[in-house]
């Protein structure tokens, strides 16, 4: 298991690079620049920032020393905020949008499997179709009507959460739900298609007919075979909520790693966009790495080879 | 050694296995609901406009949000009274505001007489139906879905497809042959996800500057991202199955890889990847209006079901069936695909079949 | 609509039950009183302040949101009057003198000092002017400063002793500028943050003058405003208090403002209602009329000083043909677009200068005819729209814009009987396209710092960075020119109207409508006056509570 971990940590490196180099280029392909606005920069003084920023260079100078500067971790300076660097932006807010994104996951999971496993032991009953039309429903309608329509209930009418903000506690209720209840949807439906496939086979029955409990058969045995195609899910899944949500940070004003992303590549912040991608890459392949061991401990046949 | 008992039937008869799934599918009077209703909707969005003639496009900005069942009293406004189309549409009560000389009297004949001349511009009175009310600038809404229907159906399906034979073809291959192509092949996976999306958005656009079929690029640019979870779901289910007995049995007996893969396997594959499809098919609808919005895709003016839920939300608490109307569409179509796709789920299923 | 319910109350409770763990952590006393109460008895204005500005330092902030930090941090010599735009209110220079409105002397006050406690001093703005036009600084506000005789040379390096530069400090209190010609409302034009002095010395611990990432901003803002920085946070807030060194600091009132960079409207909207803010920046369009018709006591609409537009590419054959431009021109009802889009109280613009500009009366345009602009069409040769190519209508990704652009387009292609295509594109991307002239028609706004048609008009002068209509005219060019030498005041704007005469009689772009602000304040906030530039003066602010 720990060579399994080593060596997919050290096929990070690789893979890393690839992702530097071709985001690297892509963003010098796009159209427009960082210094580009509505009111013109007269030519000297673009000339001026160009050269300060290093824009002046060939480009491969340019992509070996960011290169480098990414791996010392000493990050080039931001254009998009003036007197930062990435890491000022990345550690003040990856804290929040992990917050935000582990409490999402938890209801996310804690809604979404249970209903799951018990849409898909009694299906096609009631306790099949109510979830399932719920989880639906949640997947039918968006955040951004979700998350509104939540603050217009919860904020506005009932004045029980905020509607806004990241400061207290409260504010942290409808931004989680919000992306919790997306995500449960998900989760939900990904379950009992899962949890369905399971019952059906073999060694679910074997169990039954060794007289196993109807809870045992279905949580002990099929659990772990049923939730496979989760876990596939939540690997991707968990780098993206960690690393925020766009359009939930942006509707409940979360000082997110999320908007970071999408305003990078606006603002065409070379430097913010290589750097939160980088990071967010580096999620990424912790999940997946975190999934497939996962994958490996609750399928016992792996584990044994 | 033992063989799985589904090994022995499958050569037989694979014929009598798909009658078997149809008959099975025709029992499920749900799938059959969804069916029914999904065809409903197509059948709606490509002929209903041949019926329900109002034009998606056509503005009245003095008519603004109106209720769903109104009939609204239209003026049509011809500076030159031999023209065709006429220059502007407003209502009978804006017609008082700015045109008439005498507000009561001029609304009076005009609704009188059906027609009106004041300094040589022309009005005529018209009315129109609007079942499902009208948009901020007085559009038809209905008329709006229909044609946005064709857009989101046709980018739904194509895109889900694409998706689909990317993702569940990689996905096998690579969890079924493992080893170093599996590496190779999911840490290409992983490259991709990091990749920004909205760069890369803009970077198709440009590429393609000028190109003609632009609502091609919106498939490759979903189809691009919507594979990746796919085909991870697809290898870790194959991760799963290759160790069963039915597929070592089916290895030792020297089956053809290729048949694994397609006939024992890809079965087998079916309930997840159906149950991800149809998640998926949400996701890709939404995809699109945020491609629109980054002037990928339609033109700006031709809204799908996703621009118009979009624009129905900013106008939420003004006008909410802006944004109920198409949301009802949209969630009842993906609840009819989806009990469709649940009873072909069910239908095809191999294991429950030998019951 | 928002009043809500008992009935709808308890049911609504059954489905938050879930939620209880969360709610324990409620503040139990908040019904009592909503956050903005408590902040105006704790004297804190809280401001939405549309999105997170990329730098507050005055000599390189170019954005408005960073701008209205700026104005609390930093006070120039002129500072923003309460009430008018049009006068001067001394900030830190107690009066002036000038000759031919070319030779302007300040006197400083001598109780003015920086937040450090430090003086103030005529060598600070010295450093200051040369900070802004330091080549290596690269600031894009230096070309604000080129008034002054020698600035754009030294700016351009073309030479490199600052002393040449028209600004000289007359001892430690007096301070003088020659400028390049005439301008009489230089006082007007030096509310600009860019004419804001900076501290020296922390200018130059954090890497000297001409570092243009300098992180002072963030770290040790040092300021002359009426507020220092307190606190921020990215994306979260900035918040400024009272400045106790400021020379006036009695008259501030008001002890902190808390500057959050709510970038959706509908969500500043929402925090809005919730009771969480004093003001908010702008309502999304349909709730305005919406607010307007329910008489909400907080929302207000005042003109603004912009110009929204389309620009026409007129080296585009078709374009070419001044009639055409014309045509295109006067077949948009411009007033059912106002009223019925916008739904503010924006003005229908037939001028490209906007209104409200002292003693200049702008000329206009025809509004909407449809037969005239058939008769244009046809004389250039498109009877019936026949044989008018397919153009597009270029235009950056946002709801307003494409709301605005369909309008338009459906209008055109009524009256003229023409196709016209809609193209989006993002921020960025868009710049790039209409900056290379890569479009036919694109969408363009403009906005005045100061209340003087020349922001507008110089725009459009042959072969300047920001003309890419590709419009040149000489005629229009030496009416500027006359105007820019004229030392009269009136005789000046006389100019300037002839100029905007021939601009818009050659419609090398359609104005659409003047912008105007529609915004929500509430009542505790006392000293907010209308302002055709939106630039307040914070010192004079009050927040008083209402009277239960």
């Amino acid at each position: 298991m720990l060579t399994f971990i080593l060596k997919r940590l050290g096929q990070a490196v690789p893979v890393l690079l690839a992702i530097y180099t071709i985001t690297f280029f892509m963003i010098r392909l796009a159209p427009g620049g960082p210094f580009s606005d509505e009111r013109k920069v007269a030519e000297h003084i673009l000339e001026r920032q160009m050269e300060y920023y290093g824009y002046n260079d060939p480009l491969i100078v340019q992509y070996g020393r960011t290169l480098l500067q990414h791996v010392k971790l000493d990050l080039p300076p931001l254009t998009s905020h003036i007197g930062l660097t990435a890491a000022d932006i990345i550690s003040e807010s990856f804290p929040v949008s992990l917050e935000l994104g582990l409490w999402a996951m938890a209801i996310a999971l804690f809604l979404g499997v249970p209903a799951g496993v018990i849409a898909a032991s009694r299906q096609n009953t009631w306790l099949d179709y109510t979830p399932m039309s719920l989880a639906m429903t949640g997947i039918c309608l968006p955040t951004f009507v979700v998350g509104p329509i939540l603050a217009l209930i919860f904020g506005i009418w009932l004045r029980w959460t905020s509607v806004a903000g990241w400061a207290s506690p409260v504010d942290r209720i409808l931004p989680s739900l919000t992306l919790g209840l997306y995500y449960a949807a998900y989760i939900a439906r990904l379950t009992r298609g899962g949890m369905l496939e399971i019952l059906s086979s073999d060694f679910v029955r074997t169990a039954r007919a060794k007289g196993a409990t109807e809870f045992r058969a279905v949580v002990i045995h099929a659990l772990r075979g049923g939730i496979l195609p989760v876990i596939s899910f939540l690997g991707p899944a968990l780098a993206g909520l960690v690393t925020g949500s766009f359009v939930v940070e942006t509707i409940f004003q979360v000082p997110g790693l999320g908007r970071h992303f999408v305003l990078a590549a606006v603002n065409r912040d070379h430097s913010l966009i290589l750097s939160t991608v980088l990071f967010y890459a580096s999620l990424i392949m912790l999940a997946n790495l975190m999934v497939d061991v996962l994958q490996v401990l609750l399928n016992p046949k792996l584990r044994y080879k | 050694m033992h063989l799985s008992p589904k090994i022995k039937t499958e050569p037989e008869a694979p014929r009598s296995l798909w009658t078997d799934s149809f008959r099975r599918l025709l029992d499920n009077r749900l799938a059959l609901f969804g069916l029914g209703f999904f065809a409903f909707i197509s059948i709606m969005c490509y002929l209903g406009p041949f019926a329900y003639r109002l034009s998606p496009d056509s503005q009245v900005l003095a008519l603004e949000s109106t209720l769903p069942f109104t009939k609204a009293q239209l003026v049509e406004v011809r500076y030159d009274s031999e023209k065709a189309t006429p220059d502007e549409v407003t209502t009978l009560v804006d017609f008082g505001e700015v045109y008439a000389l005498d507000p009561e009297a001029d609304t009076a004949a005009l609704s009188r007489d059906g027609t009106l001349t004041l300094k040589g511009i022309k009005f005529d009175a018209v009315e129109r139906f609007h079942l499902l009310g009208t948009d901020s600038k007085g559009r038809d809404i209905l008329a709006r879905i229909m044609r946005g229907g064709r857009i989101s159906l046709g980018v739904a399906f194509l895109a889900t497809l694409t998706a689909l034979l990317i993702g569940v073809n990689y996905g096998l291959v690579s969890g079924y042959f493992g080893g170093r192509l599996d590496v190779l092949m999911m840490r290409f996976v992983d490259i991709l996800y990091a990749i920004p999306f909205l760069i890369f958005v803009i970077l198709l656009m440009i590429l393609f500057d000028g190109f003609r079929y632009k609502i091609l690029l919106v498939f490759i640019a979903i189809g691009a991202v919507e594979w990746l979870t796919m085909a991870r779901i697809v290898r870790g289910q194959v991760l799963h199955l290759k160790e069963q007995e039915f597929i070592s049995a089916a290895r030792a007996t020297g089956v053809k890889t290729f048949s694994i893969l397609s006939k024992h396997l890809a079965p087998n594959l079916l309930g997840p990847v159906v149950v991800y499809s149809t998640l998926l098919i949400p996701a890709v609808m939404l995809l699109e209006s945020t491609l629109s919005f980054l002037g990928l895709g339609m033109g700006a003016n031709m809204a799908s079901w996703g621009t118009m839920i979009k624009d129905g939300q900013e106008s939420m608490r003004s006008a909410p069936w802006e944004l109920i109307a198409p949301s009802i569409f949209f969630s009842a179509t993906l609840f009819a695909m989806n009990f469709l796709g649940d009873g072909l789920r069910d239908a095809l299923d191999v294991k429950s079949a030998k019951d | 609509m928002y009043r809500f319910l008992s009935k709808e109350r308890s049911r609504a409770a059954l489905a938050v039950i879930a939620l209880l763990p969360f709610l324990s952590s409620c503040n139990p006393n908040k019904e009592k009183s909503s956050v903005r109460e408590q902040a105006t008895r704790d004297g804190i204005f809280l401001y939405g302040n549309t999105g997170e500005p990329p730098s507050i330092d005055p000599h390189l902030n170019t954005a408005i949101n960073g701008m209205r930090v700026t104005e609390a941090l930093v006070e120039g010599l002129i500072a923003n009057h309460p009430t008018d735009h049009n006068l001067p209110e001394p900030g830190v220079a107690k009066n002036w003198t000038h000759q031919d409105a070319t030779v302007w002397t300040f006197e400083l006050r001598e109780n003015a000092r920086w937040s450090n406690g430090d003086p103030l001093t005529a060598r600070d703005f010295l450093y200051s002017i040369r900070r802004v036009l330091e080549p290596d600084l690269g600031s894009n506000n230096a070309y604000f400063l080129y008034i002054i005789d020698n600035a754009q040379a030294y700016n351009e390096g073309k030479i490199t002793d600052f002393s040449q530069v028209g600004v000289k400090a007359l001892g430690d209190y007096r301070i003088e500028f020659t400028l390049t010609g005439p301008f009489p409302h230089f006082p007007n034009i030096i509310k600009h943050p860019a004419w804001h002095p900076v501290h020296s010395p922390t200018i130059e611990a954090a890497g000297g003058m001409t570092k243009p990432d300098s992180n002072w901003t963030r770290k040790n803002y040092v300021g002359n405003g009426p507020f220092k920085l307190k606190e921020w946070v990215v994306n979260k807030t900035i918040s400024v208090e009272r400045n106790p060194y400021y020379w006036d600091a009695e008259t501030v009132s008001i002890n902190e403002i808390h500057f959050l960079p709510i970038d959706n409207t509908n969500t500043e909207d929402q925090v809005f209602n919730s009771g969480r803010l004093h003001y908010q920046n702008s309502v999304p369009p349909p709730m305005i009329p919406i607010y307007l018709d329910n008489g909400d006591p907080y929302i207000r609409a005042e003109p603004w000083l912009g110009t929204y537009f389309y620009m026409l590419n007129t080296e585009v054959p078709a374009l070419a043909d001044k009639r055409v431009r014309k045509a295109l021109s006067l077949s948009i009802n411009r007033k059912a677009l106002v009223k019925r889009i916008l739904q503010g109280e924006q003005h229908p613009a037939l001028s490209f200068t906007p209104l409200g500009i002292e003693g200049y009366e702008p000329p206009e345009l025809e509004g909407f005819d449809p037969n005239l602009a058939r008769q244009l069409f046809a004389d250039a040769g498109y009877p019936d729209g026949e044989g008018f190519p397919r153009l597009s209508l270029l235009f950056n990704s946002s709801e307003t814009h494409k709301q605005i652009a369909e309008s338009v387009l459906q209008m055109w292609s009524s009256v003229l009987n023409i196709e016209v295509d809609l193209q989006n594109q993002e921020w960025k991307t868009f710049l790039e396209s209409r900056s290379n002239r890569n479009f036919h028609i694109a969408r363009s706004g403009w906005i005045g710092t100061w209340a003087y048609p020349d922001i507008f008009l110089s725009l459009f002068i042959s072969g300047g960075g920001n003309n890419d209509t590709g419009w040149a005219n000489p005629n229009y060019d030496s009416f500027l020119e006359k105007a820019n030498n004229e030392p009269d005041p009136e005789k000046r704007l006389a100019f300037m109207h002839e100029a905007e005469q021939v601009l818009l009689e050659e419609s090398p772009v359609i104005p659409i409508y003047h912008y105007s602000r529609v915004y929500r304040i509430a009542p505790e906030v006392k000293g907010w006056y209308p302002k055709l530039n939106d630039n307040r003066n914070y010192k004079y602010l009050k927040l008083e509570a209402a009277t239960p």
